[in-house]
């Protein structure tokens, strides 16, 4: 299973490397999304830094759903989900593995994301053991719910916006977590943000395991 | 009586009377469509 | 014959579920008498609360039914389809809980929302379930969307502990826990009060059955009438073909 997981994982980064349309797209849709918080906000950097966790978070995660969809195109693409099921694979390694594909691409936008809102707001990233743990973390557990969500929501005439409809209520809480344990961290508080990292990981193991089980059934589905 | 009283007795009453008009909608034209198809009188579509 | 008997049963809930619902807007606005501390404004005591356990109890449906059509076994269309109804009900309930929570906490706190626990819990789910109706439009086979809103509704349902339990630490660690006291922890409920409740607790859960079995009805008969217009293409197509060779 970590095998096959392994496999899809590299299918997908080398596809992604090849077409660059998250780096191409993605990553600048992340960018213009901090710059119109700079001008919402009437670049108030005092105001910016208050909400900085927030603006992250949602810029991120608005981010992050693009990612998911740019996974399941890959896989709609070659009509994936039909040759797996004739070549007898796990689909909980398929799973697996795009989950670490997206949670890959989602640390890169995530990185892209921290620097530029603490250049642009003026922000200094104070403990960034705790920030970048809470990072990798919320990144795990969107990408394990979305793969399934993106699964679920595409092919046919599915409409774009239903993804974004179905995967934002859904990971809310980690929204919630994560924003508050940043808040925590850049106030220098980090013994606060530990409720939230509780929240974080429950999340991400939940569904993490509920992922690799119906996986298989949403394919075959 | 309360205007607040009164606007939520009303928002309960309008929720779901709405939704009992739609069913009413919803049921009327189905079963134009079934006596067009000549489906007969309190066929129930019983699921095998 | 069971299905006229059946009929007569949905139409009896129907008829109970309307008187019902009368009685408890004659109990909570005329006879039940206002409170000390909240006046007449307790009169809304005898909606809210019911709509919210309505609201639950259908999306508790919506899961065991999603699960029970999941599961090899018990897989029928008939689950899908209660799920479904059970679910687009479940929304309309939900919508009015949140409505009337608002219209109770504008003249209590002040404000038309309040970021408090339970509240923001239930708009999450309802934003959950708008998700599960949409998801139910796209067009698809049947089977993939029976399968699909069913796994769909058991994601969404993993995730209501994760939500209560964010929203509850979100709103009761830094702030005075005050908010998060509902409507009936504050009252003193008592003699007509007592029956005025448990009243609108019945007659409202009554309308939901009837209202369930009312649209799973019309889904059912509306399944069974797609089936009949393919079977009639099917053979309207046969036809052409053997008058045209």
């Amino acid at each position: 299973m970590l095998r096959v997981a392994v496999a899809v994982w590299r299918k997908d980064l080398s596809i992604e490397w090849r077409s660059r349309v998250l780096l191409n797209q993605v990553v600048p849709v992340t960018l213009v999304i901090v710059v119109l918080f700079g001008f919402g906000l009437d670049a108030r950097t005092t105001l910016l830094r208050a909400a900085l966790p927030g603006l992250y978070w949602v810029s991120v995660f608005f981010a992050l759903t693009l990612a998911v969809a740019r996974a399941a195109a890959i896989e709609g693409e070659a009509n994936a989900g039909e040759l797996l099921r004739l070549l007898d694979i796990t689909p909980s390694g398929v799973y697996l593995g795009k989950v670490l594909a997206v949670a890959t691409w989602g640390l890169g936008i995530e990185a892209v994301a921290a620097a530029s809102a603490a250049i642009l707001f003026n922000a200094a990233l104070v403990d960034p053991l705790l920030l970048s743990g809470v990072a990798v973390v919320a990144d795990v557990g969107v990408s394990a719910v979305g793969v399934v969500l993106a699964q679920l929501a595409t092919g046919e005439r599915a409409s774009e916006s239903l993804l974004p409809l179905l995967t934002l209520p859904v990971v809310s809480p980690v929204l919630l977590a994560a924003a508050k344990a940043w808040q925590a961290g850049l106030a220098r508080t980090p013994s606060l943000a530990f409720p939230w990292v509780e929240i974080l990981l429950a999340f991400s193991c939940i569904y993490l395991v509920v992922g690799m089980l119906v996986y298989g059934i949403v394919l075959e589905g | 009586m309360n205007g607040y009283v009164v606007a939520g007795y009303l928002a309960v009453a309008v929720g779901l009377g709405g939704y009992w008009l739609w069913l009413g909608l919803l049921a009327r034209r189905l079963r134009r469509r079934e006596r067009e198809l000549g489906v007969r009188e309190g066929h129930d579509g019983s699921l095998a | 014959m069971r299905s006229t008997q059946l009929r007569r049963l949905r139409r009896a809930i129907g008829a109970a579920a309307l008187v019902g619902v009368a009685a408890t807007a004659w109990l909570g606005l005329v006879v039940t008498p206002p409170a000390e501390f909240f006046g007449n404004l307790v009169r809304l005591l005898y909606v809210h609360p019911s709509m919210a356990w309505v609201a639950f109890l259908a999306f508790g449906v919506t899961t065991l039914a999603s699960a029970l059509y999941l599961w090899r076994r018990t897989r029928r269309p008939a689950w899908d389809l209660l799920a479904a109804a059970s679910a687009e009900v479940g929304v309309v309930f939900t919508g009015l809980t949140l409505v009337t929570g608002s219209i109770w906490g504008r003249p209590t706190w002040g404000v038309w929302w309040t970021w408090d626990a339970l509240l923001t819990a239930t708009a999450v789910l309802f934003l959950l379930y708008l998700g599960y109706l949409a998801l139910r439009r796209v067009p698809m086979s049947e089977e993939r969307r029976g399968v699909r809103s069913a796994v769909w509704a058991l994601i969404a349902f993993v995730d209501v502990p994760i939500i209560n339990q964010s929203v509850y630490w979100w709103r009761t660690l830094h702030q005075r826990p005050s908010l998060s006291i509902g409507p009936t922890n504050a009252v003193e409920v008592h003699g007509i009060m007592a029956v005025a409740l448990a009243v609108s607790f019945v007659s409202f859960t009554l309308t939901w059955v009837w209202m369930v079995w009312v649209r799973f009805d019309l889904a059912r008969r509306q399944r069974a009438l797609e089936q009949l217009e393919l079977a009639h293409a099917i053979a309207e197509r046969l036809e052409s073909v053997e008058a045209g060779s």
